[in-house]
């Protein structure tokens, strides 16, 4: 699915008067792109996710997906992934995919084969009757991901999804979002602050800044995949980023700066 | 490198450990209780001594009415907790989900909650008789007000994260409320249910104590006014042990209605 944002803005009114979020976001999108969003926290790119899930409205401008309006839409088209994985913890592995299901029409042996058929992709055979206390944050954040996969959104947003998790566990997951992207051919969103997750995912990274929000700049990332990220093509992108958010800071100082 | 000491346990970290540390200080106190009465060290005309006591016991055992007058009381409770837990907690529900109907209520749920259910013995006395009928208006109010209030804040508790998370798969308010604010608030309900209990407990003894002619409230006065202590110290520890005996049947079926959570 393809989505389009048209000068929007988006003010939060506070007791202290109005704050800026998002000033004229102009951005196209193309069906079965993979976009990163970065930037430091505050510059309004989770904000932006919640305008094209529905969670929140623009107070100017529009967002388009695919000719209609964000609530023309119908909320299976867009899945989003949150950080916490945000599964019931009173319901199993099974009910918590279920519960995404929205097609009424399946038989309980489809709807049973469509939520094996989930599991399986993500790798948690064996877990369908396990609760969510019982699981590791990856193995969370899986079950999260197939919950949402299930109605097959076109258009899939990723809210710093893998940021509560260790390092091994985020590429494993990085991986495993991207084979499903391969596969699946819809539009992925991920906002992030880890300019290497954003590199090895996108086919651009938008680069944001804070105070308005607005887009900085955005890179198309014309690597070959898979990805390495020790590769020198790798760096260039990572250095090239890197510059346009600090400029000339010695790189050495970035850490304590993000 | 400095050595970590390890705990030396002496006793074994299980169920049946736990079971014999607890009971240490009721059997300490029993046998304090005897051994201080059976040698005179107690005033026997008020502390029985274990053969008074015995003699007591068996006797009530076998004429029944130690059983009799805690099925009464059973009954009693069974009958106000039931209709105080049910209007409670569906009465708490609505009123935690809609605005306006916790508008309409706050003052009256503020104005008449501090008042001790034991204070409305004489109204209700006085309104309903001192038959049946006033006995499960005060036990029902000693249910009603624990189930309701837990309920209400059971139902505030339900995470804004989860219900964005259906909101972002279209679903209706009906399956949010099914799905995830009822499941948040049975943990605080099961709450409300498990004081309900203990105070329609304690209710039904005070208001057999003022006004009737049965159960265990009824058998402490009587004992005392015909100067019986093995019969007041028996009604006494009845009272606990059943009020025991309810609690760990409650925290057991909490365990089991709030399977998702870890509990110690």
């Amino acid at each position: 699915m393809s989505l389009s944002f048209k000068n929007v803005r988006k003010t939060f009114s506070l007791k202290t008067g109005d704050i800026e979020v998002l000033r004229d976001i102009n951005l196209e999108i193309n069906d079965g792109d993979f976009i990163s969003i970065v930037g430091p926290s505050g510059c309004g790119k989770s904000t932006l996710l919640k305008l094209i899930s529905g969670l929140d409205t623009v107070t100017g401008g529009e967002v388009i997906i695919n000719g209609k309006g964000v609530y023309e839409t119908a909320a299976t088209e867009v899945g989003v992934i949150f950080q916490e994985s945000r599964l019931f913890p009173w319901k199993t592995v099974e009910k918590n995919i279920e519960f995404g299901l929205a097609d009424k029409s399946l038989s309980k042996k489809q709807k049973k084969d469509l939520i094996a058929q989930h599991i399986n992709l993500i790798g948690l055979n064996g877990f369908e009757k396990a609760l969510p206390k019982q699981l590791s944050g990856g193995m969370k954040q899986r079950v999260s991901i197939a919950r949402t996969l299930i109605n097959k959104p076109g258009i899939l947003l990723l809210d710093e999804p893998f940021g509560a998790l260790d390092a091994f566990t985020k590429i494993n997951l990085q991986n495993e979002v991207l084979k499903i992207w391969e596969k699946q051919k819809s539009t992925m969103i991920i906002v992030t602050h880890d300019i290497d997750e954003a590199i090895f995912l996108g086919t651009k990274v938008v680069v944001m800044s804070p105070k308005p929000g607005i887009i900085q700049k955005v890179f198309d990332i014309d690597l070959p995949r898979p990805r390495v990220r020790t590769s020198d093509d790798f760096a260039y992108y990572r250095k090239k980023i890197y510059k346009e958010f600090f400029g000339n800071i010695d790189a050495n100082n970035i850490e304590y700066i993000i | 490198m400095a050595k970590i000491k390890r705990k030396r346990q002496i006793l074994p970290d299980n169920a049946v450990t736990s079971v014999i540390i607890a009971l240490i200080l009721p059997i300490l106190l029993v046998v304090i209780w005897f051994v201080g009465s059976d040698n005179n060290l107690f005033n026997q005309s008020i502390i029985p001594t274990s053969h008074k006591m015995w003699l007591q016991f068996t006797k009530m055992i076998s004429d029944g009415s130690l059983y009799e007058h805690i099925a009464v009381s059973f009954r009693r409770v069974l009958i106000g907790y039931l209709l105080g837990a049910v209007s409670g907690v569906i009465l708490g529900i609505l009123t935690g989900l809609f605005t306006r109907l916790n508008q309409l209520f706050i003052v009256l749920i503020g104005l008449l909650r501090p008042i001790p259910p034991i204070a409305c013995i004489p109204l209700f006395i006085m309104i309903l008789g001192i038959g049946e009928s006033s006995k499960t208006a005060l036990i029902f109010i000693g249910a009603f007000w624990p189930c309701l209030l837990n309920t209400i804040s059971g139902i505030h508790t339900a995470n804004p994260k989860l219900i964005e998370v259906a909101e972002v798969f279209g679903k209706k308010r009906i399956v949010i409320l099914k799905d995830i604010i009822l499941p948040s608030a049975v943990p605080s309900i099961f709450t409300g249910l498990r004081l309900g209990i203990s105070t329609s407990w304690s209710c039904v003894v005070a208001a057999e104590m003022i006004a009737s002619n049965s159960g265990v409230g009824y058998l402490i006065t009587y004992a005392r006014e015909m100067s019986k202590p093995a019969m007041l110290f028996i009604g006494i520890i009845a009272i606990g042990l059943i009020g025991l005996l309810i609690d760990l049947i409650m925290q057991f079926l909490q365990k089991k209605a709030v399977y998702w959570e870890n509990t110690k």
